[in-house]
């Protein structure tokens, strides 16, 4: 996923540089599994509302509606001081390829899916087709990335922040406060012009607030406290307005509560990624861990969420609707989510070796050079690492 | 020659071009209006598809089509030296609330029983900025809201790396949710969101940046762009069968005429090109064009505002009384006509009120940002 080499490096505490981040990649990719795990078959709408079930699942859809953008703050965190590589984009297009038409075809000939047109040619060209919606935003972010830097290298600090604060207004605040009108197509966060607007927060960030390569880390604490409220504030909002809202608009506005767009879960995704940022990790045990599970957490989600297999796994193979209203139920979803966590890693160390196998062939090493000659590409490669340093 | 007086040259060029890409703007304003009226009024839905009216409708139609485009390049190509002014930016959304306020007073007085109060329409009237019930005119603020940045951003940019920005974008957000029909990877949303309006700015800057890349005289440009309206006709014909008999669907085809599908930006490459490659400067209204251009954004609000359409297009200037006669089509231009002169006259007037209330003339400061 993201380019954090740079942050692989040995701070003066001993840390590797980035362990603390890919912590918070493990931990978000645990959260989107569990979100997915009754999210996929509709779970939550069968569930008494405000029923204990009711509030722990809740509280774990608000804490994984912050997953996505932490790991597009994590990505853009370090991308806006690294070079553009062609070949780490065919790597990442390769990774998705691999999943979308293997799994596809798998589900296909064992008759979990019935054989379409439509789908197969999205199978077969996910990042284009948005099949696997988070791969086709993060490679069109990671392309545009050494544009977007050399445009933070034009602003100032004040300039920087206040076109933040306007990407804000247009972006996250102006749905929420209309109840759902999009006027400018962030499309609930779906798209490449959200993923924009997180890469602008990190690099502000990195450059103006936070640079752990830089400096000693400490005050996590408070950022985990404003997380921890905007989550309870979140959930009781979700418990207690939506159902007054709903009679008044006909429906619950999903940008307002759930919505990774939404003001509250942007500033909630902003306090936990802040509070990773400022720990550290001495523990040598954890940091081993965290450092063998970061190259294949990407991997979970492209296994777990493809469209053609997620259904059969929390229908048919966890019955997850069957618990809606098991007093266990929040231990069911959460032993779900570890199979299917377990079961992700172990796949994605296959792939792994098998995309190792097909990056080493003269067709992947010819065609990342071919890319990287032509005028369009090598110009983006160029661009200097530090460009965003005004 | 220095980089500095080569600069100095390149922003001379650019400037001398200011009056084509004004008259660019002014026209794109009228055309759009024209789709607006053939869609609201009815017309395309009133004909029968293959008869001879059917084509020459729908070629009007999609000829018209690329004006949102060129008038966003066109705009965009003003915007990047005009700079930024909160004033102007006030005055924007003013002027979409004032209208957006008064049409919905007029519309509710006709017809009361075609309104029940309900939060969205509460947003759609009183905030219509940010709840897009107007569609191109947010969009057309946003984009004003923005525009320091990505021309400052642009300013640091070589040739290359813009040209290299160009491509990605037009790959990403056109080509490819154009050629593979059922994607939009990128959530370009059919053209209708800003980062499809960021793209044309671009693309104008590069334009601007290098006016020597339209090769092309302003005829071959304009038989281009009328070429690119006829394939978007002959491919409305046919595909909306073919897609459906492999997809089993028909809203693929319509990916071929949105405003981000690559013909329609061809076509609107051509008609901007087409207006660049003009001499205005000899022409006696060119003087005009430059305060012509502030008002078309009020054109737009109240000749496509979504309260009084109904009215206007269905009663008042109502063309689908005559979808079967040939007069359709100059009729359509007339009513058209007339319709951008009522608005024109009107925001003028909405203009000139403001101005003497705010005591300025509200002009763009190059430092106001």
């Amino acid at each position: 996923m993201a380019d954090n080499e740079e942050g692989r490096m040995l701070t003066k505490s001993a840390q590797p540089r980035g362990i603390n981040v890919d912590m918070l990649r493990v931990v978000c990719m645990f959260f989107i599994v569990v979100l997915h795990s009754y999210g996929v078959v509709g779970l939550l709408s069968s569930i008494k509302p405000l029923s204990a079930n009711w509030w722990v699942c809740s509280t774990f859809r608000a804490i994984a509606s912050n997953a996505s953008n932490c790991y597009v703050l994590i990505s853009a965190y370090f991308l806006c001081m690294s070079r553009f590589s062609a070949r780490k984009v065919l790597s990442l297009m390769l990774q998705v390829f691999i999943y979308s038409s293997v799994l596809y075809l798998l589900a296909v000939s064992t008759g979990i899916r019935i054989f379409n047109t439509e789908e197969m040619l999205k199978a077969f060209f996910p990042v284009s087709t948005a099949y696997i919606w988070f791969a086709s935003c993060y490679a069109a972010m990671y392309i545009l990335s050494p544009f977007i830097n050399i445009s933070i290298g034009s602003m100032s600090r004040e300039k920087l922040r206040n076109l933040i604060v306007i990407l804000f207004v247009f972006l996250s605040l102006a749905p929420a406060v209309t109840l759902g009108h999009d006027a400018f197509g962030v499309a609930r966060g779906f798209s490449l012009i959200w993923f924009v607007f997180l890469y602008y927060t990190a690099a502000y960030i990195r450059l103006y607030v936070y640079d752990m390569t830089k400096e000693s880390g400490g005050g996590a604490l408070k950022y985990l406290c404003v997380f921890v409220l905007l989550i309870l504030f979140a959930v009781l909002c979700r418990g207690f307005a939506a159902p007054p809202l709903y009679r008044i608009y006909g429906r619950t506005p999903f940008v307002l509560f759930y919505g990774r767009t939404a003001p509250v879960f942007l500033f909630a995704s902003l306090s936990i990624f802040m509070f990773f940022l400022r720990i550290r990790v001495t523990n040598g045990l954890v940091s081993k861990v965290v450092s063998a599970l970061t190259p294949l957490v990407f991997g979970i989600y492209l296994f777990h969420n493809h469209p053609a297999v997620r259904g059969f796994i929390w229908n048919n193979i966890f019955h997850m609707k069957e618990y809606a209203n098991a007093p266990y139920l929040p231990f069911y979803i959460l032993f779900a989510a570890v199979c299917v966590y377990s079961a992700g890693l172990l796949i994605d160390s296959l792939r792994m070796r098998l995309q190792g196998m097909l990056e080493n062939t003269a067709v992947f090493k010819k065609a990342c050079a071919a890319l990287s000659s032509a005028k369009l590409i090598s110009v983006m490669e160029s661009v200097d690492k530090k460009a965003a340093v005004r | 020659m220095s980089d500095a007086e080569k600069d100095l040259q390149e922003a001379c060029r650019g400037e001398s071009l200011d009056a084509n890409a004004s008259l660019a703007a002014v026209v794109s304003m009228f055309a759009y209006l024209v789709t607006v009226l053939l869609s609201r009024g009815g017309v395309l839905d009133a004909l029968a598809p293959g008869t001879a009216l059917w084509w020459a409708v729908r070629f009007m139609n999609y000829l018209c089509y690329a004006s949102v485009n060129c008038f966003v390049m066109s705009v965009s190509w003003l915007l990047i030296t005009k700079g930024f002014s909160w004033l102007r930016a006030a005055d924007m959304l003013l002027s979409l609330l004032l209208w957006s306020v008064v049409f919905f007073a007029a519309a509710f007085r006709m017809d009361p029983a075609a309104y029940h109060f309900s939060p969205s329409l509460f947003f759609r009237v009183f905030m219509p900025f940010v709840s897009g019930s107007f569609g191109l005119p947010s969009l057309l603020i946003a984009l004003y809201i923005v525009s320091p940045f990505i021309a400052g951003s642009l300013s640091r940019m070589t040739v290359g790396q813009h040209a290299s920005l160009c491509f990605m974008m037009v790959l990403m957000l056109s080509f490819i949710p154009g050629v593979l029909v059922f994607s939009d990877a990128c959530y370009a949303l059919h053209g209708r969101s800003l980062i499809w309006f960021v793209t044309l700015f671009i693309l104008s800057a590069y334009i601007r940046r290098d006016p020597g890349i339209i090769k092309l005289s302003a005829s071959s440009s304009f038989c281009f762009w009328l070429a690119c309206a006829a394939v978007t006709t002959a491919a409305m014909y046919v595909l909306p069968g073919a897609l459906y008999s492999v997809f089993g669907k028909n809203s693929y085809a319509s990916s071929i005429y949105e405003y981000n599908s690559i013909l329609t930006l061809c076509s609107s490459f051509f008609m901007f090109a087409g207006f660049m490659r003009l001499k205005p400067v000899k022409w006696s209204l060119c003087g005009l064009l430059p305060d012509l251009v502030p008002l078309m954004l009020g054109v737009c609000i109240i000749a496509a505002c979504p309260w009084t359409d109904k009215f206007i297009y269905g009663r008042l200037a109502s063309p689908r009384r005559f979808a079967g006669t040939a007069a359709v089509i100059p009729l359509s231009l007339m009513y058209t006509l007339a319709i951008f002169a009522v608005a024109l006259s009107a925001e003028f007037i909405r203009k000139t009120l403001f101005s003497m209330l705010l005591g300025s003339r509200n002009e763009v400061s190059e430092d106001g940002r």
